[in-house]
């Protein structure tokens, strides 16, 4: 059965998933603010290790109930019928001609043979990491890939390229064995409905949760901190810590769909490998973080991005302004100086020395949050937001 | 006014006015002419101020009319002589009220001198925005010798010399056939409910008023529309006092050594010799005049300090002050609150206007970006008969540090006189002008409105 990701009736398979896709677009359509961020949140696998790792849950987290619940009753509905990626994978392991829809693989090329049990050790292996607060495999959950996909311009497609490339070398290969959410629901059903069919198919030993789990818990706690704790880049405001956030974030893409002014981006950095795909700010010249705004916090389905109210996401220090003041045009006694009534937070001021009669610019640094508004208008370029 | 009931006051008052109902008149009499003594011409003043109770009382006294025009523009800076011109020769009657004896205001009195925000970038080259009776100034003083620098094909943001450029806006005035009031300081407005129907200025011969059919202020600070009651805004800004240092050209580079450490000698002006210095002084509130003194006096001190330091530079000891601005380098005081406000998010999205009536160019923080203003941005709420132009066009705090500058203080001045002449042509008010009549008007007269 469980290798059977795909028995049943093809036609009728296709038309819920179709029509699971069309409810989606629906959806979107009639409501476009909600749906371009619930699609990650859905994930029972994204909810569970993400509110372990983080002790945190968002309000989004509830979002994951209605899944649950189907998990449970009806083992691997949710693949069959309406995962969009289910649909993707399906469609494509049909592109081989002369292939029956249920000749499924269970190797890579002919040799790398993959487990059946795959996907359980990556779920289990994302909650054992989880417990030490880096969710190792959370971002191959396919509801984030899929999340991530309708996001990002290149660099988020590549996860669902590689599911895509999988598909056609092991049609029904990603679905049955290796998705991470599939396994999830072999778990769930294990754990909450043990004598099922489901559940016998998917047996797996205490023994091996415990290992699975403890594999992912030791293997997260020994990432080097350093390389994880490093930060390159500024990150959306609220974000937790540079370890949490890498490993948190599941790169669903929902914090740059809700961004006003655009200034969030999935980092592809060779220099922070571990920060792939990770939000991160760009301003531009009139685009910044509006102190108005909370909305990416609202939209994160992990909480790596927290749900600040308006007043503390203000008062969260994105960076600090700097102002190399040695290319300051005020400084040089030009007319300039439009940075300090930018500034919605207050953060730059007028310095005049009365010795020697110049004015130079200087940032409260306990008034600036790293907004970024100063940067943009800059017209020599000479402000900046430094991560702290 | 708590010693004082309402009424003994206004017995008081009545009391002092007595004395000068009618034209209050203070020294009329006689005067030398040479060896002669003849009937001089009167000052009116209403008598002097009197003390009642404790406190200084003006007398209240009827003010002589000097004049009534179709429009009056106050302010003789670049927006008011753009404003006045346009006013006349769109073929209205116009008189100019100007505080000082030149035109130009902090162009030339304040030597700013360099016109910014006259073109953009494009795919050919450069495009002239600002157009019409601006560039028309600017191209007459470059007919002048040592006039202006950086004019031309090719050439953006010139700069001018203070002297010509008063002497070219004087001459056009006169050719425009202007009514000109020199010396004359707007104190007040004359009102009738919402509509302003002129103004009062105080001179040596004492304080008169001019009616009006539209008044233009192109006072800079908002004098006319802030005494109207017109809603408005008022900003703290840096106040400078800019000056010119003379014999740059006998500067023995040799001598001078580290470039970096030898003081800044700031940007070229039409005159070889001399170089232009821009001071950003301290933040203050350009209307209170404690504030402002001390800005000129300690403003004058720095300026002279620091020529004391270039002297005692080796190679520079032949630079000397050749003068410092005759007024305050005043950057924002007020700026109207008008139908529409020019927004520095609004430029950034290259809004363009159903009613533009001016059309600035690139400047440093808004990029290469031709900026419209529409004509609701000098037209204000409530009062009526009134337009703002210049410096004090309704624009946020960012976009002041633009709508400020000589190149769209030029276009808007073109803009603010034309529209008050067709207001009064079609006798309506200001507000209820067909902005599609000015545009063609404007057109007509050479201004670029995209």
């Amino acid at each position: 059965m469980s290798n059977r990701i795909f028995a049943g009736n093809p036609s009728s398979r296709r038309l819920a998933r179709v029509s699971a896709l069309l409810a989606i677009g629906l959806v979107a359509w009639l409501w476009p603010a909600a749906w371009r961020y619930v699609l990650p949140a859905l994930s029972p696998h994204v909810a569970v290790c993400s509110a372990v790792s983080l002790r945190f849950a968002s309000m989004l987290f509830l979002l994951s109930a209605p899944m649950l619940f189907l998990m449970i009753l009806r083992h691997r509905f949710w693949c069959r019928h309406l995962c969009p990626v289910g649909l993707i994978t399906e469609t494509c392991g049909k592109l081989r001609r002369g292939r029956k829809v249920d000749d499924e693989r269970h190797t890579i090329g002919k040799h790398i043979r993959i487990p059946s049990s795959t996907g359980r050790f990556l779920a289990l292996a994302s909650l054992g990491g989880s417990v030490v607060g880096y969710p190792l495999f959370l971002w191959a959950d396919p509801l984030a890939l899929f999340s991530g996909f309708c996001t990002f311009s290149q660099a988020s497609a590549v996860g669902l390229a590689i599911v895509i490339l999988i598909s056609i070398a092991s049609p029904g290969l990603w679905c049955s064995r290796i998705c991470p959410l599939g396994g999830t629901q072999d778990l769930m059903v294990r754990l909450a409905r043990p004598n099922t069919r489901g559940s016998r198919n998917t047996e797996v030993s205490q023994r091996r949760i415990f290992l699975a789990a403890a594999l992912g818990a030791v293997f997260s706690a020994l990432i080097p901190a350093d390389v994880l704790a490093r930060k390159r880049h500024l990150r959306p405001p609220g974000t937790v810590d540079e370890t949490a956030l890498k490993g948190g974030c599941i790169r669903c893409g929902n914090c740059t769909r809700s961004c006003p002014s655009g200034i969030i981006e999935p980092s592809v950095d060779s220099r922070d490998v571990a920060g792939f795909l990770v939000p991160r700010l760009k301003f531009s010249r009139t685009d910044y973080c509006l102190e108005d705004c909370n909305r990416c916090g609202h939209a994160c389905p992990t909480g790596v991005i927290r749900p600040l109210p308006l007043r503390d996401k203000n008062r969260h220090v994105i960076g600090i302004a700097r102002i190399d003041l040695s290319e300051c045009l005020l400084t040089m006694d030009a007319e300039c100086g439009v940075c300090v009534p930018r500034c919605p937070h207050g953060a730059i001021v007028e310095q005049f020395s009365r010795q020697s009669y110049t004015t130079t610019l200087k940032v409260i640094a306990e008034k600036c949050n790293g907004c970024g508004a100063c940067v943009g208008i800059c017209p020599t370029k000479v402000v900046t937001v430094e991560a702290v | 006014m708590e010693s004082l009931s309402r009424r003994s006051f206004l017995r008081k008052i009545a009391l002092a006015g007595a004395t000068a109902l009618g034209p209050g008149i203070v020294g009329a009499g006689q005067i030398y002419e040479g060896s002669k003594i003849v009937e001089a011409e009167r000052v009116y003043r209403g008598g002097p101020a009197i003390i009642v109770d404790g406190k200084v009382i003006q007398p209240r006294r009827e003010v002589p009319v000097i004049c009534e025009t179709d429009v009056l523009v106050v302010g003789g800076g670049c927006a008011g002589v753009m404003s006045a011109l346009a006013a006349a020769r769109t073929g209205a009657k116009v008189t100019l009220v100007e505080r000082y004896g030149c035109f130009g205001g902090l162009w030339t009195a304040g030597l700013v001198l360099i016109v910014l925000a006259t073109h953009v970038e494009a795919d050919q080259g450069l495009k002239k925005c600002v157009r019409g009776i601006g560039d028309e100034l600017l191209n007459r003083l470059l007919k002048i010798k040592g006039g202006i620098i950086n004019q031309g094909p090719g050439m953006r943001d010139p700069t001018s010399d203070p002297e010509a450029t008063k002497y070219v806006m004087a001459e056009m005035l006169s050719e425009a056939g202007v009514d000109i009031l020199l010396n004359s300081w707007v104190t007040n407005a004359v009102m009738e409910g919402n509509s302003i129907e002129g103004i009062l200025f105080e001179s040596k011969a004492g304080c008169h008023a001019v009616k009006a059919k539209v008044v233009v202020d192109a006072s800079g600070d908002g004098d006319v529309f802030g005494a109207a009651g017109a809603e408005h805004v008022r900003h703290i800004h840096r106040i400078g006092l800019v000056h010119r240092l003379g014999n740059v050209d006998r500067i023995a580079a040799s001598k001078s050594g580290d470039k970096r450490s030898s003081p800044n000698l700031s940007s070229n002006t039409p005159l070889p010799s001399v170089r232009w210095v821009n001071m950003q002084g301290p933040q203050g509130d350009c209307l209170d005049i404690r504030t402002l003194t001390q800005c000129e006096l300690d403003g004058r001190r720095a300026v002279w300090e620091k020529l004391k330091k270039i002297q005692q530079t080796p190679g520079r000891e032949q630079v000397f002050m050749l003068d410092t601005a005759s007024q305050l380098g005043i950057r924002a005081s007020r700026t109207l609150t008008g139908l529409h406000e020019v927004t520095f998010d609004e430029t950034m999205a290259n809004k363009k206007y159903a009613d533009v009536v001016a059309i600035g160019g690139a400047y440093a923080f808004v990029g290469n970006r031709a900026c419209q203003i529409p004509y609701r941005a000098l037209v204000p709420l409530k009062i009526d008969n009134l337009l703002a132009t210049g410096r004090c066009v309704a624009a946020d705090n960012l976009m002041l540090n633009y709508t400020r500058l000589i190149g769209p203080c030029l276009v808007t001045g073109h803009a603010a006189g034309t529209a008050a002449a067709l207001a009064v042509d079609s006798k309506c008010r200001p507000r209820d002008a067909d902005v599609a009549k000015l545009q063609r008007l404007l057109k007509a007269q050479g201004a670029y409105l995209g």
